[in-house]
């Protein structure tokens, strides 16, 4: 009895762990500004940082890319499982989706070039 | 290693072949769940031959199951496959070391898969050359937890049975 009650504290304090790193994780990517961009990286390097602002498609080895509406996907792909396609529209701070096959991964980030000016005024 | 153990590891490693393939098809493309994120079903199996085989059979079923992942997915999916598996299998086998632990599969469930996703995610970052991926960890923790959670309930629960079954195994 006492044995199981012991092996239950350890399982809570794995589960309180979890919850709690995650809780500050998911915060901490929700903090941020406007005028995301999308960084489009290709074997690990900058292809590309696309405004959402502008409506259009980027077509990259094995992917292709849709910006609509303030928004970001990889509207189709070349690989078996098309995980990317299946993450759907990325417009927040820290929305990821990557299409691993091709090496390709979109991120999106706040504008930092805008900062300074707010610091300025 | 008799033929019983021969068996048994036969029997396992397929069993989590055939778990690994009909997960996929038993969870919905829901739009807040990480991609490609899976439930692990088949980690029940090796924590299970980690425990009662031992390190050997779970990571010989651990390699099993990424190669066949390769055969049918190809080469990016076994590099992820096995990337997570071997390491929550490392993280398993000590865990199950250690003696007078104080948790239950329940808790080994749950670090064995955030580990196996934080494997997976490594593996990701590593093919991609990407290091922005990490912005998929959140989620992967928390889906990680909850699916570890599960198997791991599961196995606590059956293993007294299991158990019984395989009395006369030795």
């Amino acid at each position: 009895m006492k044995k199981i009650k012991k092996q239950t504290v350890g399982d809570l304090a794995v589960i309180a762990c979890v919850i709690i790193i995650c809780g500050l994780w998911f915060s901490a990517l929700q903090s941020g500004g406007k005028s995301p961009i999308a960084i489009i990286y290709k074997d690990g390097k900058i292809a590309e940082e696309a405004a959402l602002s502008e409506d259009r498609v980027i077509r990259l080895d094995g992917v292709v890319i849709q910006i609509s509406d303030g928004k970001i996907r990889f509207a189709d792909a070349d690989c078996p499982d098309r995980l990317c396609v299946k993450s759907g529209w990325l417009y927040k701070n820290g929305d990821t989706a990557a299409c691993v096959p091709s090496k390709t991964v979109i991120t999106i980030k706040n504008n930092r070039e805008k900062a300074p000016y707010a610091v300025t005024f | 290693m008799n033929t019983k153990k021969i068996t048994l590891i036969a029997i396992l490693s397929a069993l989590a072949v055939v778990l690994s393939v009909a997960e996929g098809m038993l969870v919905p493309d829901i739009a807040f769940l990480p991609p490609g994120a899976k439930p692990g079903l088949a980690n029940i199996v090796v924590m299970f031959a980690a425990g009662f085989l031992g390190s050997i059979p779970a990571f010989f079923i651990t390699v099993l199951k990424s190669f066949f992942v390769f055969l049918t997915r190809g080469a990016t999916a076994f590099f992820m496959s096995i990337g997570g598996g071997i390491l929550s299998t490392c993280m398993l086998c000590i865990l199950l070391k250690i003696k007078k632990l104080p948790m239950s599969y329940t808790g080994i469930g749950i670090i064995c898969a955030v580990v196996h996703n934080a494997g997976q995610l490594i593996c990701a970052c590593v093919v991609t050359g990407t290091f922005s991926l990490i912005n998929y960890a959140p989620a992967l923790l928390a889906f990680g937890a909850v699916t570890g959670f599960l198997t791991g309930t599961v196995l606590k629960y059956t293993v007294p049975a299991i158990n019984k079954a395989l009395k006369n195994f030795r």
